[in-house]
Parts: structure tokens; C-alpha cells; sequence
């Protein structure tokens, strides 16, 4: 039988993105879906003025509670990340969302050298909780008009999600958004070329450094209920598996670490079928090495 | 066996009834304040942001 020609993951990464961004008349017609699934939010940074978007996006729906006169505190997004990021951790990272697969994509582009590594690497891998401190909690929650509202900084300001799946499509459909843009249109398409050309030449920049949807899951990856185990007796210490991450962190002896997207590539470039992962209550891991 | 690994074998099961726990109480956490944020009615504020287009997503408002 003829081999499926992508990967288990790239596979569920590709079904999920087309099922949750399904509302396909919203591309000819430059508009967005306004029905009630809009309700639930998508584990994923998916935005919600992508024209075919069906669910919310978390952090924009953070930003939009944190921000508005009535709440100063969302229950409805701390319960959902709370048990998101209890069942799967980064596992959404690896297999759920649209912007990781995109950044993936284009990382595939071949280039003279991709870069693995490099000085900084580490240090600016904590940028991502300062920004969603500052911009997605702190600054909607208290720079507010005189009614009290607060703007989503993160979107305004930062987020290239928004300008790739919401603003291109929807200025370049319709006219009347055409009329009004200006230089915040600009700046947000800028942020959006830089990411796309680092996106090339370092695997997932944006998960790296800048995602506080990222960030958030993070937080999980030790206690999260699907994760990663190494079996000391068959490890030898070749460390094949750190040279498979994407993500430069050792799956032996940092495993589950705050940076695992859970992609599974450790467990390919394994020899001895030393890493398993699946879902295990208690750090006990019963998973599959395939 | 690895050296170390034996020894070890007391502190992993504290680890795994540790991580147990922290399992359980996150996700009742997330289920009780799933259910407050509905009774909140913070649902309508998802909603009412995400059916029309957010100006600042798209890098206009
Ligand atoms: S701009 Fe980014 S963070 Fe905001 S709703 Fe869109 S994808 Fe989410
Ligand atoms: S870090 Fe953010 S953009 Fe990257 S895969 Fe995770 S949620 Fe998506
Ligand atoms: S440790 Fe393994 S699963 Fe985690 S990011 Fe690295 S290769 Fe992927």
C-alpha cells in the first residue's frame, strides 16, 4: 500500500487548521463568520477576523474580558486554559495550531544556512512571558478610556497572526477597509514580513520568543496529563534526541520541558525506543514510541 | 541498570503521586472556573468581540 505522503502530525496540524477555519464564503466575500460557535475558543492562536475562523481566539478573547468595563478578571479563560493546559500542555503547540504549522511551513523553504542556535537563544525565550504580562494582561487591564474599556495591546501592537489570517485577507476583499488603513496597518504588516523571513531561516521564531498563547501552555508542560518519558534503562546517552529537537532543548535530560511543543521528533531520532509520550495520569508514562 | 536509577526508584513514585495531584487540582480548578465565567456571562463578551471584525487584529483600530 502506498505510503500517506506527510506525517502523522503535519497530517492533524493541516485537518485541524481547515476544520476550524472552515467558513470558506468568508474569503470571497471578505467577511467573518458571526455565528454562535464563536462562543467556545480554539486551543490554537487562530484569530477571530480570520474570514474563515469558526471558534475564538484565546488570547484576543483574554484581552477582550481583561479589557472590557464589566470584568477585571476572566473566569471563563483561566478555567479554559486550566484544563486545555492540564489535558495537553504544549501538546497544542505541536499539533493545534494554525500559526505553529504556518511557521513550519515556511521554515521548510530552503535557505543557504538555517540558523539552530545562537547566543541569545535562550535568554529570549522568556520574552514571551513578559509580553503576555505586559500586553495581554497588564496594559488592557489598566489603559483605559473614560469608559472604562481597555485596548487588546497584544493585537494592536504585536500579533502577525492577526495581519496574516484577519488583515490581509479582509483589507485585500474589501474596499471599505482599504479606505481606513494607515500606519498601525503598516507597523503589523512589517512585524508580519520579519516574522515570515525569521520563520525561514529559525524554526518557529514566534513560538520561541513571542507567543503568550505559548507561554500560557508552558506553564503545564511538567504537570500536563499527556507528556513525555524517558526510559533510563534503554537511554544510552547517545543524545541522537537532542540533535532531532527543533526546539534546541534535551528531551533526556529536560524532559517536559516549559519548551517541548510535544512534535515527537526526539522519539524518531531515538535508536533505542527510549522516549515514549502519551496520556498518563501521575508522571508514570504508558505511551507509544511511533 | 543505570547507576542511581534503584536509588531513585522512592523519589520518582513521590514525583508521580505529586504530579498526580497537581493533575487533579488544576483540572477541577478549570472546571470550576469554566462554569463561574459562564454564570458570569463572559461568554457574551467572547462573543460579542469575535463576530465583528476587531480593528485592532487586522491593524486599523
Ligand atoms: S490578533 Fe492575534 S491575539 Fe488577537 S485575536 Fe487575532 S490571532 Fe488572536
Ligand atoms: S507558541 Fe503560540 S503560535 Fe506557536 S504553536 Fe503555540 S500557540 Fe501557536
Ligand atoms: S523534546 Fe521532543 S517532543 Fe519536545 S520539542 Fe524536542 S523533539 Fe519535540
Amino acid at each position: 500500500m502506498a505510503k500517506w505522503p506527510i506525517s502523522f502530525r503535519k497530517t492533524v496540524q493541516s485537518v485541524w487548521t481547515v476544520l476550524t477555519n472552515g467558513y470558506i464564503v468568508g474569503f470571497f466575500r471578505g467577511k467573518i463568520y458571526t455565528g454562535k460557535l464563536k462562543n467556545m475558543c480554539v486551543p490554537g492562536l487562530n484569530c477571530y477576523s480570520c474570514p474563515g475562523s469558526l471558534g475564538s481566539c484565546p488570547i484576543g478573547s483574554l484581552q477582550a474580558v481583561l479589557g472590557s468595563a464589566k470584568y477585571k478578571i476572566s473566569f471563563y479563560l483561566l478555567g479554559f486554559f486550566l484544563l486545555i493546559g492540564t489535558l495537553l500542555g504544549r501538546l497544542v503547540c505541536g499539533f493545534l495550531c494554525p500559526f505553529g504549522l504556518i511557521q513550519e511551513l515556511l521554515y521548510k523553504i530552503p535557505f543557504i544556512k538555517k540558523i539552530r542556535t545562537f547566543r541569545l537563544d535562550r535568554p529570549l525565550r522568556w520574552l514571551k512571558y513578559g509580553i503576555l504580562v505586559v500586553f495581554v494582561m497588564l496594559l488592557p487591564l489598566f489603559i483605559v478610556d473614560a469608559a472604562g474599556t481597555g485596548s487588546p495591546w497584544f493585537c494592536k501592537w504585536i500579533c502577525p497572526a492577526g495581519t496574516l489570517e484577519g488583515g490581509v485577507p479582509l483589507v485585500s476583499t474589501n474596499p471599505a477597509l482599504q479606505s481606513v488603513i494607515g500606519f498601525l496597518f503598516h507597523w503589523k504588516l512589517a512585524i508580519l514580513l520579519v516574522t515570515i523571513l525569521l520563520s525561514i531561516l529559525i524554526y518557529r521564531p514566534f513560538c520561541k520568543y513571542i507567543c503568550p498563547l505559548g507561554a500560557i501552555y508552558a506553564l503545564f508542560n511538567k504537570v500536563s496529563v499527556y507528556r513525555y518519558h524517558v526510559d533510563q534503562e534503554k537511554c544510552t546517552g547517545c543524545g541522537k534526541c537532542e540533535k532531532a529537537c527543533p526546539m534546541q532543548i534535551s528531551p533526556v535530560r529536560e524532559t517536559n520541558h516549559l519548551e517541548c511543543i510535544r512534535c515527537g521528533e526526539c522519539k524518531g531520532g531515538c535508536s533505542f525506543n527510549a522516549i515514549t509520550s502519551g496520556f498518563s495520569f501521575g508522571s508514570k508514562n504508558k505511551g507509544k514510541n511511533s | 541498570m543505570k547507576a542511581g536509577v534503584k536509588s531513585s526508584g522512592k523519589r520518582w513514585k513521590r514525583s508521580t503521586d505529586k504530579i498526580l495531584m497537581w493533575q487533579v487540582l488544576l483540572f477541577m480548578a478549570g472546571v470550576l472556573a469554566f462554569a463561574v465565567g459562564i454564570y458570569r456571562d463572559e461568554v457574551r463578551t467572547v462573543l460579542m468581540k469575535a463576530i465583528y471584525i476587531c480593528l485592532e487584529c487586522i491593524g486599523i483600530g
